[in-house]
């Protein structure tokens, strides 16, 4: 794959959150990459460091956090060198990103209204736009999600909006800068399961009416294998598998992919992994070598040793795991 | 119509801030009842401190008799409600004039110094606590951390006379006493010097009388202003790192703007109250400061009151003390409101 067929790459990303007493190894050399138009999935148990990722790109972790190493390629901008006004102005126009919870991530002391054209005053900026004009666009948008009676909306505190409408108005506003990719962390925890599937719906739509790239977390299996083309398997802090979405539902190469499939929970409102053995490591001291290797039912001593990297074991198919290095291999490094 | 007007009324008898103006009524009359009693047990004399030694016993007595001395104390205590309701606080033993009209000369002097207190204490915190707490770890935040633990162990009268030796004794930037220099004077309209100049167009007058103020402003807000601004901080560092701030930052926005707006906002939330009570307190905590001014505020009165075993003086000072107080609650409880819609609307908790 060419660099120009490439939208986003994340290459070998290392992020650490450090707190007074310990600092947190959340991830740990993580890479992947988008082509322009491209729905990729990204799944892993609660922890697993999907929402570290996506707030890495954009640059916008807590304080604690801190990218230790890696790139991050925004077409050819490289979002860790470039200049603060580059990186507002992908944040602006380029890159929307919807929270995970709906309920958190609007602030709860200001209108929608004031928030949104806060919003859309910096994205549309030099375009001369009045309050009035930029009102209307948030309207908009309002309608664009479906949200009935907009003009009441607006004028809303969030606390005064149910869930769904709150999480619609996020989306709205995601929509706004995600003129060219949506980064979509779980859109639908803590809405209701009936709504759950509704938002999902939703997004898939506007994506395809926008032509957007996206990528979206998400607990509910079944969607986003219907939804996205190709699937990263997170588990902590690594990508341990990658594979076109049918594939990997289908034929699970990683150990922690197979338990993850199949304790999938039926209904879509519980949080993945729960069913599998074991918790997820302390990234205060993660485990050398692999580390899934506490959990992993099939471990060998290499894994308690070596970290697997993410290798190619057929044509579209990766995975980070001992168990699929080919023979030889595994003598050499074990020498 | 008339019902529109019950259910009107039901909704003020519903309303906290109604219910608490009520309540501070109330226990300003409580505090009425404890001072005054507090007042008249005390050891000395009040009638013969008042006339002197030398005065002629009879006269003394008649004297008791008018202030109803020689009676009961519930009676006295009728009786004294029975003038404030005419608003009446009774006669001062020193000056021999309505309290009233005493405290009504030396209170705006004291109200104008809580005022420029308030201003320089809301601006300090906010500016030092918003910038500290959006960099936690910064050298500003260092800093304030540094100047915070300094501030909180300094009583204010402390720094007054910090304050007083350096930039008035030392260097000579400020007055270090009065509200205003010799030889200006103003006539006086609302008992607020700056206020009084503007109102004369005395621009210069107005210029002094600030200068006056900037000191004894300055001691009273240090500490406080310390205290909040941890405050300010810990609150910002707190929601900096949440989606509702977050969310800003992905779309774009400048730092500025989200730091002073997005998650300063919602961190005054908590800070308020505390701003609030330190103002409200300056009432009574500026009496050291004051006097260490020669400031002709409250304190002054009050100070001779209690020292000359003045009943009605003594008592008017605590209660305009305890009123000021309460005013002042419920302005920042308004305030409160006005910041935090989940409070106006009534209810609507997460
Ligand atoms: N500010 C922080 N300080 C310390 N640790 C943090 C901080 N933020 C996140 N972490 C830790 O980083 C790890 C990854 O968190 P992250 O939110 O990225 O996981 P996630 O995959 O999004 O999980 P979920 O599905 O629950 O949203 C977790 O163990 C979390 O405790
Ligand atoms: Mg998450």
């Amino acid at each position: 794959m060419s660099e120009a067929s490439t939208l986003l790459k994340v290459e070998d990303l290392y992020v650490k959150y450090r707190s007074y007493w310990y600092t947190y190894h959340v991830l740990d050399g993580v890479s992947i990459r988008i082509k322009p138009g491209e729905k990729v999935g990204l799944i892993g148990e609660s922890g697993a460091g999907k929402t570290t990722l996506l707030k890495s790109i954009l640059r916008i972790l807590p304080p604690q956090g801190r990218i230790t190493k890696g790139k991050i390629l925004y077409k050819d901008i490289n979002l860790l060198r470039c200049s603060k006004g580059t990186l507002l102005e992908i944040r602006r126009k380029k890159v929307g990103m919807i929270f995970q919870d709906p309920l958190a991530a609007l602030n709860p002391v200001f209108t929608i209204k004031e928030q949104m054209v806060d919003i859309l005053k910096y994205i549309y900026k030099g375009s001369n736009y009045k309050k009035s004009d930029l009102e209307n666009i948030a309207l908009e948008l309002l309608r664009e999600v479906m949200l009935p009676d907009p003009e009441r909306v607006l004028n809303s505190y969030p606390f005064q909006l149910s869930g769904g409408m709150r999480q619609r108005v996020v989306i709205a506003m995601a929509l706004a800068s995600a003129q060219e990719l949506l980064l979509a962390d779980e859109p639908t925890t803590n809405l209701d399961v009936t709504i759950q599937a509704q938002i999902l719906k939703l997004i898939s739509n506007l994506v395809e009416k926008r032509r957007l790239s996206m990528v979206l977390v998400s607990h509910a299996l079944g969607m986003v294998r219907s939804m996205t083309k190709r699937i990263y398997v997170m588990y902590g802090g690594n990508i341990v598998e990658e594979a076109p979405s049918s594939k990997l539902f289908n034929e699970p190469l990683h150990p922690y992919t197979q338990l993850l499939i199949e304790n999938a929970p039926k209904i879509i409102a519980t949080k993945l992994g729960e069913g599998i053995k074991g918790n997820p490591p302390d990234y205060r001291y993660p485990p050398p070598g692999c580390r899934f290797h506490p959990r992993c039912p099939y471990a060998m001593d290499i894994c308690k040793k070596v970290k697997p990297l993410l290798i190619k074991v057929n044509n579209d198919r990766y995975v980070a795991c001992h168990l699929y290095a080919e023979k030889d291999m595994i003598k050499k490094l074990e020498v | 119509m008339p019902k529109n007007y019950l259910s009107y009324l039901k909704k003020i008898y519903k309303s906290v801030i109604f219910r608490r103006a009520v309540l501070s009524l109330l226990s300003l009359l409580g505090l009425s009842l404890i001072i005054f009693t507090l007042a008249r047990v005390m050891p000395g004399d009040p009638a013969r401190m008042a006339l002197g030694p030398r005065a002629p016993e009879e006269v003394v007595q008649r004297y008791r008799e008018l202030l109803h001395l020689n009676e009961p104390l519930y009676l006295q205590y009728y009786y004294w409600l029975r003038d404030l309701f005419q608003g009446k606080l009774g006669i001062s033993l020193v000056s021999f004039r309505e309290v009233s009209i005493d405290i009504a000369e030396f209170l705006p002097a004291t109200l104008e110094l809580m005022m420029l207190t308030a201003i320089i204490q809301i601006i300090g915190t906010i500016v030092f606590g918003t910038l500290s707490g959006s960099r936690p770890g910064s050298i500003i935040d260092g800093a304030l951390r540094v100047f915070a633990y300094i501030g909180i162990c300094i009583p204010a009268f402390a720094w007054a006379l910090f304050l007083q030796f350096i930039f008035s004794y030392q260097l000579g930037w400020f007055p270090p006493t009065e509200r205003i220099s010799p030889g200006i004077s103003i006539p006086r309209v609302t008992g607020f010097m700056t206020i009084d100049a503007l109102i004369a167009g005395n621009f210069n007058a107005f210029v002094d009388a600030l200068w006056h103020l900037f000191l004894p402003s300055l001691a009273l807000a240090l500490g406080a202003m310390a205290q909040e601004a941890r405050i300010l901080r810990s609150a910002m560092v707190e929601n900096i790192s949440k989606d509702y701030v977050l969310t800003f930052m992905s779309h774009g926005l400048p730092y500025r703007l989200v730091y002073f707006k997005y998650a300063l906002k919602p961190s005054l939330v908590s800070t308020i109250p505390v701003m609030g009570l330190d103002i409200a307190s300056l009432i009574a905590n500026a009496f050291m400061v004051e006097i260490i001014f020669n400031w002709p505020g409250l304190s002054k009165f009050g100070i001779t009151a209690m020292l000359r075993k003045d009943l009605n003086g003594i008592v008017g000072v605590v209660l305009v003390a305890g009123l000021i107080y309460t005013i002042t609650n419920i302005i920042v409880d308004v305030i409160i409101t006005l910041v935090d819609p989940r409070i106006r609307y009534g209810g609507g908790g997460e």
